[in-house]
């Protein structure tokens, strides 16, 4: 069983590296005791790997820019790397033509079409030296205009050509402050045409990201790197094997059961920089469950009359998936409150609504991990603040003059925009 | 890593080439002084985006290396004189331009844009599109031109212009950024009122981007730094020209070197430009002189409105779009610390209010550890706009030095008025910007 990824983009690629580098850290690659006859180390590796012919381990990934630099800065990197590699037959560019230039649809109608050929090509050869592919997952931003884009054009056409199997887009969003200046168009591009095709969508926003490590970690000088690094821990605990080896992707399967509902948020516990941990206590299990189950608490409203009963307190939820990774001592196991019938909809199956795994294994060498996948109203605020943004500057007609150069017209930018709207009152009406 | 092919028009853009070109090579490792260069292999690597090189450039340390190695810049020359191109036969970089890249004629434009324009556009237009083309053959991934003239003058405003619309036809996905030179005070040359408003409209009807200096500024940020009188008698343009060549490598940085975000050539137009026609943007970078600055004065330096390489004030308008652009050992929390202070310091316009584009690029100058380039679409340019229809408006009244213009074949009166209609419009595009326009979020039941 695999996951083939793909990663578009400088985004992408610089995540999907993070992620790589994170689960063979995971794997203890290159210690000198490797358990190699370990289930999980076996499993693992089957997931993310495929062995080459000179021994060294090869992602199973493919990597697609419009621009040579940022994969070539990775590739030299993977060279060496003495423990694994990325395969130079799947780095994919087509920097003759030149970057998307943040615009959604040149990344998509051009730059993607220009690309996609040899793209499938590259992931059908991938699947081919897979046994079973469980998923694939592609990695992005929102805001640019390869990832988005390229991104979004690539992953309708995998719909297409392989509709037995899992796609999930990972697709991260720009600090609210402004990085790219079309970001609020390009999200929205890339959501409504992702919404179609694409099972499950995890959005991540670059100010979470910032936030965990700035007060959590309490980094002041930080970097994409370390950003990544956050949420490639976040991806490597949710993908890596679970107990007795069962694969994760049934139970993130349960978290996209209604095609209205395909996004989902994701946060962990604990953040500790490593000098730390060495000293302090592990936190207790039900510490960090309480923990991660805060951030689906609705902020208190000194207006609002504030009943007790959790359903008021909490963001209403389609479903959510808590994955716990190390030994779970005597710690008494406490149910979550996000167990409560009451914060899902009727129409969820009760036994899908909040789903707990765990391995006792520990992972990167950390105590105790846990980290919560939540498909959750919670959105709500993201994509009011995306809408509003984008709405003001459509109705001042700003920019659209780019985007009709590349044959979107403005009409179908009110639809993108009112397809996301739905999406927003589906999930305000939860 | 982006090629750019450099085209450079007239006396002055010819002038500010001659600055470019040694600060270029020296930014990529190949400094007079044959000293190796920190991280040589990744700026020497992105020596192919200005220079055409035949073999690998691992085998270059030097300049010599690179004329044995018949590397070219990607350069265009243009004048309609020779001193100044003849000058670039003789000096030391010599070899490093194609002589088949250079085009000059006489006698000149005679500070006529009617001449440049009309008169030597037809007679060279097919060469220099010629010339474009073996350029453009010779490089895999052109993403840009980048045109350097001034504006007062007839050969940089005049022809300079007419390159525009040919490169729009036959290179219709490469972007066009013009660096256009303002001469600051409008009696250095009688008919520059006529010039500059001739030129503006081309070039805000055929470039992707414009980036217009003045010298008015350029001398004032000099004076600044007191460079002494004397020197700046002795070479008139040159630390002047320095300030625009620096800001031209910043701008480039992005799409030569690597860095953990990137930021394309193509980028820039699309975010800067919101409306058609409105791609004038002010900038300023910094350090300008002192190479040592911290973190937190980078981005209160490019604020000021002493830093600015054209004579208006930025953030006293209303700010459509603007980028910051980071080179060095700039981390991702200061680039976002930068964001937050330029947002407080800058009125942007409602319907953009978090508009700022970020970069992040790895190599330094190199000159200073780190620099910070801000650039920015602001309605405070409208004056540069509207002073020039002033002082067109002192001349046309009178009629004066038209005949010189109308005498041209291909030249019509209308011309003028086109002109001036294209300043008044580009005015009222600006007012219109900032209108606001409230209609509610759609309420979907
Ligand atoms: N978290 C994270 N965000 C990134 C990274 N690189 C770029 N971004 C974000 O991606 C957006 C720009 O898109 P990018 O991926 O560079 O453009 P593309 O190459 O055209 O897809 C900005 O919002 C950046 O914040 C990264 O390494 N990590
Ligand atoms: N900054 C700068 N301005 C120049 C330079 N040379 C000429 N100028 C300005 O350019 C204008 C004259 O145009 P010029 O380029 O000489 O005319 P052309 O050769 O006909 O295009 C005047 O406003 C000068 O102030 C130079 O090297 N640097």
């Amino acid at each position: 069983m695999s996951y083939v990824s793909l990663q578009f983009g400088q985004c992408g690629n610089q995540l999907g590296h993070e992620l790589y580098s994170t689960i063979s850290e995971d794997l203890g690659l290159g210690l000198n005791k490797q358990p190699f006859n370990d289930a999980y180390f076996q499993t693992s590796r089957d997931y993310w790997f495929r062995e080459s012919t000179q021994g060294k381990l090869t992602a199973r990934a493919i990597m697609v820019d419009t621009e040579k630099k940022v994969i070539d800065g990775i590739l030299s990197k993977s060279r060496r790397n003495s423990l694994w590699k990325y395969s130079d037959q799947n780095a994919i560019t087509n920097r003759i033509s030149g970057g998307s230039g943040n615009n959604w649809a040149l990344g998509y109608s051009v730059r993607g079409a220009e690309i996609s050929e040899v793209v499938l090509n590259c992931v059908r050869k991938e699947l081919e030296t897979c046994d079973r592919v469980d998923s694939i997952l592609c990695l992005s931003s929102a805001a640019g205009g390869t990832g988005s884009g390229v991104g979004c054009f690539i992953t309708t056409q995998l719909a297409d050509e392989f509709p037995g199997t899992f796609i999930v887009n990972t697709l991260v969003l720009p600090f609210e402050s402004g990085e790219v200046i079309t970001q609020n168009y390009n999200t929205l591009l890339a959501l409504a045409k992702l919404y179609d095709t694409s099972h499950g969508i995890y959005l991540i926003e670059n100010d979470e990201l910032h936030r965990v490590l700035t007060s959590e970690l309490k980094i002041s000088n930080t970097d994409y790197n370390a950003l990544n690094k956050v949420l490639a821990e976040q991806l490597g605990c949710i993908y890596q094997p679970m107990q007795n080896e069962e694969s994760p992707t049934q139970r993130i399967l349960d978290l996209f059961s209604h095609p209205s509902y395909k996004l989902a948020s994701i946060w962990s516990s604990p953040h500790v920089s490593k000098p730390v941990t060495a000293f302090e206590p592990v936190p207790k299990w039900e510490a960090l469950e309480r923990s991660i189950e805060k951030n689906l608490k609705i902020p208190f409203d000194f207006n609002a009359n504030n009943a007790k009963d959790y359903s008021s307190q909490y963001y209403r939820s389609v479903a959510n998936l808590i994955v716990c990774r190390g030994p779970l001592h005597d710690d008494k196991v406490r149910d979550s409150f996000l167990k409560s019938r009451d914060i899902y909809p009727k129409w969820m199956v009760p036994a899908r609504q909040c789903q707990t795994v765990r391995n006792e294994r520990t992972f990167l060498r950390k105590d105790k991990f846990i980290t919560l996948v939540s498909n959750s109203s919670r959105v709500k605020s993201v994509l009011d603040r995306v809408l509003d943004q984008s709405w003001q500057m459509f109705v001042h007609k700003a920019y659209l003059h780019q985007y009709s150069k590349y044959g979107l017209n403005n009409e179908e930018m009110l639809q993108t925009i009112l397809k996301c709207e739905t999406i927003l009152k589906d999930y305000k009406c939860l | 890593m982006s090629e750019i092919i450099t085209i450079q028009v007239g006396q002055c853009g010819n002038q500010i080439g001659s600055v470019f070109w040694p600060l270029a090579l020296k930014e990529h490792g190949f400094g007079n002084e044959n000293k190796i260069h920190q991280k040589k292999s990744i700026a020497s690597n992105s020596l192919h985006s200005f220079f055409y090189c035949p073999s690998k450039i691992s085998e270059y340390s030097t300049i010599n290396d690179l004329k044995r190695g018949n590397v070219k810049a990607r350069c265009i020359l243009i004048d309609m004189e020779e001193n100044v191109v003849d000058r670039y036969k003789r000096s030391a970089l010599r070899d490093l331009f194609d002589s088949k890249c250079l085009l000059t004629n006489h006698p000149g434009s005679g500070n006529n844009w009617a001449v440049g324009h009309y008169e030597h556009g037809r007679d060279q237009l097919k060469t220099i599109l010629e010339m474009i083309r073996r350029s453009a053959e010779s490089s895999d991934f052109l993403h840009g031109f980048k045109l350097l003239f001034s504006l007062g003058g007839g050969t940089g405003s005049g022809l300079g212009s007419a390159i525009l619309p040919l490169l729009e036809d036959n290179f219709p996905n490469v972007d066009r950024l013009v660096t256009c030179i303002h001469p600051g005070v409008y009696n250095d040359v009688i008919t520059s009122p006529y010039n500059i408003a001739l030129s503006l409209r081309q070039l805000t009807e055929h470039a992707s981007c414009v980036f217009p200096v003045d010298n008015k500024a350029l001398i004032d940020i000099c004076n600044k730094f007191n460079k002494t009188k004397e020197r700046i008698t002795a070479h008139p343009y040159r630390d002047m020209n320095s300030l625009i060549v620096k800001m031209l490598l910043h701008l480039t940085s992005g799409s030569r070197f690597p860095g953990p975000l990137n930021v394309d050539l193509n980028e820039l137009a699309m975010n800067m430009t919101p409306f058609p026609g409105l791609h004038y943007l002010t900038s300023s970078f910094s350090p300008l002189d002192t190479p040592i600055l911290k973190h937190s004065e980078l981005l209160t330096s490019v604020c000021s409105r002493s830093s600015q390489l054209l004579r208006v004030d930025p953030l006293s308008g209303t700010v459509l779009a603007a980028t910051l652009l980071c080179r060095g050992d700039i981390s991702l929390s200061s680039s976002r610390d930068f964001v937050d202070r330029f947002l407080k310091k800058s009125k942007l316009v409602p319907w953009n209010k978090n508009g700022v584009k970020t970069g992040l690029c790895s190599v330094p100058p190199a000159d200073a550890p780190r620099s910070l380039l801000c650039l920015t679409n602001s309605t405070s340019v409208s004056t540069l706009f509207s002073e020039t229809v002033e002082h067109f408006d002192k001349l046309y009244k009178r009629k004066a030095h038209t005949h010189h213009y109308l005498k041209i074949d291909g030249f019509e009166a209308q011309d003028f008025d086109l002109a001036r209609n294209s300043l008044m419009e580009t005015l009222d595009k600006y007012v219109f910007a900032c209108k606001k326009v409230e209609i509610p979020r759609i309420k979907l039941v």
